[in-house]
């Protein structure tokens, strides 16, 4: 029917844009798996993804990496806003790290820490993720034949709170004197996907986070939210969503919730690695593009049937590795329990996250190799 | 017998290669318009100036005032098409009679226009097209009866009005209607997003221009920033507040900015004071402490001025402090005069000439600032 938009913005680590690096951007492995499970749809396959769906990277990385371009050091750049006991804790974790693992460590757990602690750098990556979605809202209506493009947003960890705050930003109260963006307005997100979603953790309002934000579908007994459908994704063996994972319980059939625990790489919170899952990719498009007449959700099961958890022809293989993948998961359940209030400072259980999230990798790379 | 081939093989080719298919939901919902559901123009249902205004072509210079004119005769039309005209007719007007397409401060309740693919569950209704969302008092299904007299499910869903019509040429004519409704709408409205995105991106704006060439801030001047700031400046406290740092409410770096117990390295010039015996042009090493002082930026962050009291140390020498006051000029320019108050250094006077060494350092090694936005 129209052509949708989604955006898509990452989450912890270093992310680079088209030309702002030799690195590749972060988006094309991304966009390259959507593609790929495009086609793996055989409803989907015949038709154009790029006449359907227009991908539009979000990267707010860069506000990071300008106020700490120069400092060399990692502990350094930490020591440049990081109360001194929070930091002895970060580095208390840290020393539990292997060397080799310690840039792996920091390039993680900065942006997390820099977008909590780094004063008001929080409030640049909501108005620039706020300012993009804006722009690119205003470029697609204003283009004949367009002005039913719907807006999608598929966010990745940390990127989960970064525009969870954008949002709230956007549609929470008026810009410049203009209402046009505001809740009830012309404007709302078609289907909100969050992978590995951290915002719970990072929330701080009075009321919780179901309750408290327009970021979320109609309900009756909270009225007009700023999303049509709530799409979230946690894998069980993931360690950053361990701790407080966003389960809201009243929010009625627009919230949708995907638990997954297959492996294709050992860093299973990776963006890609999420997005790989038919599951994933299937519930993404079935409600961006529209339900059943594109993709139904029968299709979605056939997908998911043939795609197993473990690809491994070893069956001896397979069972070891699911066992540990449950493994991992009960134990992250056992260490930071199920919603529970949070035992750690803040940057102590970010660095606890991620060196876990270390350990995983290596626990599951000698198993992993030759797959 | 050849007679009767060649008949055969002339109608044969005078026929279409496809009947044309019946036009289903499905269909309607991936746009498969043109041979299996076709549309009719806007020149077909309305008089031909609405058609005209309503095509938002630049060169036709469609005035606000004929925009307004046309939704009114396009509101006209649909109410003639059934109940879900007349209320679609009455939303139109309600919001024409209220609303100043000047008017940004107001929200437009503009879902009531807005075509959609339907939301899961709304396919399991077989709608063609759903119209708003739920919530939205105007939340509906479009439904029209499918080829093969096969009937439409049943549909009872919370909150959403289930329009079913005899057939598709119903339902097209109102999905144009819809359809152009929605684009002059927001067309009208367009100068209103233009309005929010341009206080983006000056906010945006701010930002950068702060971070590539503000005075840096060390972390225990962010610590007291913070400290003596108002909310926003606070990440926890921003959630805590009403309106949670939406809309205005802390969009924009503040432009005074504290300086505390920020170090520096300088040259200083002695011969300045009282009882010095004359001007030296010869510069001495000087650390100095800014104790406390304030920045003031300009709206645009491009330049600040600032002043600071504090302490220096000539030829790193911290037996003999020597009290100063700094103003900054720039960026990379501050000045100030230190006086010696100790032993032999009492009424020695310094002028003071500094650089903020960090970010003089990050432009001579080369180390890019990220693109402007």
């Amino acid at each position: 029917m129209v052509k949708n938009v989604v955006f898509l913005v990452h989450g912890m680590g270093k992310f680079f844009s088209a030309g702002e690096a030799e690195q590749r951007p972060w988006h094309d492995p991304a966009i390259e798996v959507l593609d790929a499970a495009w086609k793996s749809f055989p409803a989907l396959a015949g038709l154009e993804r790029e006449a359907l769906i227009e991908y539009v990277p979000i990267t707010y990385d860069q506000i990071f990496r300008e106020y700490l371009s120069g400092m060399a050091d990692a502990a350094e750049k930490l020591h440049r806003y990081m109360p001194q006991p929070e930091m002895a804790d970060v580095i208390e974790v840290l020393e539990q790290v292997g060397q080799e693992q310690r840039p792996f460590f920091w390039e993680n757990i900065m942006d997390v820490l820099d977008y909590r602690y780094g004063a008001e750098r929080f409030r640049y990556v909501h108005a620039h993720i706020a300012h993009v979605i804006a722009e690119k809202v205003q470029s697609a209506w204003s283009k004949p034949g367009r002005h039913n493009t719907a807006f999608s947003v598929i966010s990745h960890s940390l990127g989960t709170a970064a525009v969870h705050g954008a949002l709230n930003r956007l549609g929470g109260s008026n810009l410049g004197s203009s209402a046009a963006f505001r809740l009830g307005g012309a404007f709302r997100v078609r289907s909100y996907v969050t992978l590995a979603n951290v915002s719970r953790v990072l929330w701080y309002g009075e009321r919780d986070i179901y309750h408290g934000s327009i970021v979320r579908p109609f309900t009756p007994s909270l009225g007009r939210g700023y999303v049509d459908q709530f799409i979230n994704v946690r894998h069980i063996a993931d360690p950053i969503v361990a701790p407080q994972p966003f389960a809201p319980g009243d929010w009625g059939n627009a919230y949708q919730a995907i638990a997954l625990q297959h492996v294709r790489q050992i860093n299973v919170h990776d963006l890609t690695h999420y997005l790989q899952h038919p599951r994933v990719s299937g519930a993404i498009f079935r409600s961006v593009l529209g339900g059943d007449a594109f993709l139904t959700a029968a299709e979605i099961d056939d997908a998911a049937k043939a795609f197993p958890d473990v690809d491994s022809p070893d069956p001896a293989k397979r069972a070891q590795i699911e066992r540990m993948v449950a493994a991992l998961a009960k134990t992250l359940h056992d260490t930071y329990g199920s919603g529970q209030p949070l035992l750690w400072s803040l940057p102590k259980l970010i660095a606890l996250l991620i060196r876990d999230l270390i350990t995983q990798r290596e626990a599951l790379r000698p198993l992993l190799g030759g797959l | 017998m050849r007679a009767r081939c060649s008949l055969f093989l002339l109608l044969a080719w005078s026929l279409p290669v496809h009947a044309q298919s019946p036009c289903t939901w499905r269909n309607v919902v991936r746009g498969e318009f043109e041979q299996t559901c076709p549309l009719p123009t806007a020149a077909e249902l309305l008089d031909a100036d609405s058609a005209s205004a309503l095509a938002l072509k630049p060169a036709d210079e469609p005035s606000q005032a004929r925009v307004v004119a046309a939704l009114r005769s396009l509101a006209g039309k649909a109410r003639a098409e059934g109940p879900w005209g007349a209320a679609f007719a009455d939303r139109v007007d309600q919001l024409l009679q209220h609303l100043n397409p000047s008017q940004c401060d107001k929200t437009w309740e503009l879902a009531f226009s807005e075509l959609r693919a339907p939301i899961t569950p709304l396919d399991t209704c077989q709608c063609a097209f759903e119209v708003a969302s739920d919530g939205d008092p105007s939340h509906a299904c479009f439904r029209f009866a499918q080829p093969g007299g096969a009937a439409l499910p049943a549909c009872e869903l919370p909150r959403l009005r289930v329009v079913d019509l005899a057939d598709w040429p119903q339902a097209a004519r109102a999905y144009v209607l819809l359809d152009q409704a929605r684009a002059a709408l927001l067309a009208l409205n367009a100068s209103c997003r233009a309005t929010a995105i341009q206080r983006l991106k000056s906010a945006h704006q701010r930002w950068h221009t702060l971070a590539t060439r503000g005075y840096v801030q060390y972390p225990w001047e962010l610590w007291f920033s913070r400290a003596i700031s108002d909310d926003y400046g606070n990440y926890s406290r921003c959630f805590a507040s009403d309106p949670k740092c939406s809309g205005e409410e802390g969009l924009d770096p503040e432009t005074l900015r504290p300086i505390f117990l920020h170090p520096g390295v300088g040259l200083g010039f002695p011969g300045f004071g009282k009882h010095d015996a004359k001007v030296s042009a010869q510069g001495r090493l000087v650390i100095m402490v800014e104790a406390i002082g304030l920045n003031i930026y300009a709206r645009d962050f491009k330049e600040y001025l600032g002043a600071s009291l504090g302490v220096g140390f000539q030829d790193a020498n911290f037996a003999r402090p020597r009290l100063g006051a700094f103003v900054h000029l720039s960026r990379y320019l501050q000045v100030g005069y230190l006086l010696g108050v100790v032993s032999e250094t009492a009424g020695n006077g310094t002028l003071y000439l500094s650089v903020d060494i960090l970010g003089w350092t990050n432009r001579s090694l080369g180390l890019t600032e990220p693109p402007a936005p």
